[in-house]
């Protein structure tokens, strides 16, 4: 088990990533889908802490990973997800769910003395007085919430 | 089938924000102030750094680190200001990292340099996420690009400590409008000081060497004893 798991952390690394990426995009129809390298860096970096996780708790199969990406922490949603059927091929997380949160950006209006959603990430300012709000509440979150395991079946 | 959720509760780029911590006491130790630039592809990082360099050189001991997808063109232009220049060649990465500046580091840099100047690979979207362990974070963007160029990419400018507008002695010929470009970079991050240059001219440059060898000086002087090797 042991072995197994050490295996499976030892397959993953960031070149394997990234060569399963070039692999793959050439031979993407829907171009559009394809992930962006700055998601595959993101789903890596998901990838890496969870499979470490599973392995210090002796889990060998994740059913969904959950996590918590900010409107303002520029990852896109999509290509994210399907960044991370490409990095996890391979793993112990191989065929996980990749579930995401999204946070909306909230930010401290200094004139009403309150929490506003401005109307955009890019204008930081209160949608209701128009003052500027530098201080950001929520939406630069990015966060590995959890993972979902399937109850230990007894092994072969 | 029965399932559990393991809550793990941890940040995606933990790994690199505990590097960055980990640079971040290395350059209080040294006294060295870091700073990290970020643009588009041809905003000017490299002249702005060439001409930083050439004039800083006299006075402070500089280094420099230049990240790039491939070649090392950017890092050979810096090297002829005669200081350290490492360059960082990222391949498919679209951004520099805290352990790549860390490995570029090992047996290079010389304990003694005040100002480390990072230049970015060419980018506005994924170095913003990664932190370095710099002191000053600077977005830049030039004349030439549009006034909109913060509204896109709202997080490189609502990270930097600092935005420079570059090739200001472009913008009479590409029709910039000065005042919306100072309206967005404040839009995107309220408060945040704005330089208006051009290293080709020379104008605005000053305002520039002051603000970062003000910073300089203030780092070198809050030098941390050198710990027992």
């Amino acid at each position: 088990m042991r072995r197994f798991l050490d295996n499976a952390i030892e397959s993953y690394s960031w070149n394997r990533a990234v060569n399963c990426v070039r692999l793959y995009s050439g031979r993407f129809l829907d171009y559009k889908r394809c992930p962006s390298v700055h998601e595959v860096s993101i789903a890596a970096s998901i990838a890496e802490g969870v499979c470490e996780e599973a392995s210090k708790q002796g889990v060998d199969h994740v059913d969904a990973v959950h996590v918590r990406i900010g409107a303002m922490a520029g990852v896109v949603k999509d290509s994210l997800s399907f960044a991370w059927d490409v990095v996890v091929a391979d793993t112990l997380l191989a065929g996980s769910r990749l579930q995401i949160e999204e946070i909306p950006l909230t930010v401290y209006c200094p004139a009403c003395e309150t929490e506003r959603t401005p109307t955009s990430p890019a204008i930081l300012v209160c949608p209701v007085c128009q003052a500027p709000t530098p201080r950001i509440l929520s939406g630069r979150e990015m966060q590995v919430v959890g993972m979902e395991v399937s109850v230990a079946v007894p092994h072969r | 089938m029965p399932f559990r959720i393991v809550e793990i509760q941890q940040g995606i780029l933990r790994k690199n924000d505990a590097l960055a911590s980990g640079l971040r006491e290395r350059f209080a130790v040294a006294g060295t102030y870091v700073i990290n630039l970020l643009s588009s592809p041809g905003a000017g990082k490299t002249t702005l750094l060439e001409e930083t360099l050439r004039q800083a050189r006299p006075r402070l001991r500089c280094a420099a680190l230049v990240g790039d997808q491939a070649t090392d063109n950017d890092a050979v232009r810096l090297a002829r200001s005669g200081a350290p220049v490492r360059q960082i060649t990222t391949g498919p990465e679209c951004r520099l990292d805290a352990s790549m500046i860390e490995r570029a580091l090992d047996g290079w840099l010389p304990d003694d340099v005040d100002l480390l100047c990072v230049e970015n690979v060419g980018n506005l979207i994924c170095p913003a996420e990664y932190d370095l362990g710099e002191d000053l974070r600077v977005a830049l963007f030039s004349v030439t690009e549009g006034e909109d160029k913060p509204l896109k990419y709202p997080l490189a400018f609502n990270t930097s400590h600092l935005a420079l507008i570059t090739k200001t002695d472009l913008a009479q010929a590409v029709a910039f409008d000065r005042p919306s470009a100072l309206q967005n970079v404040q839009a995107v991050h309220p408060g945040i000081p704005i330089i208006e240059l051009s290293a080709r001219t020379g104008a605005g440059f000053d305002s520039w060497m002051n603000f970062l060898e003000s910073r300089v000086s203030v780092k070198r002087a809050g030098k941390r004893g050198r710990s027992i090797a």
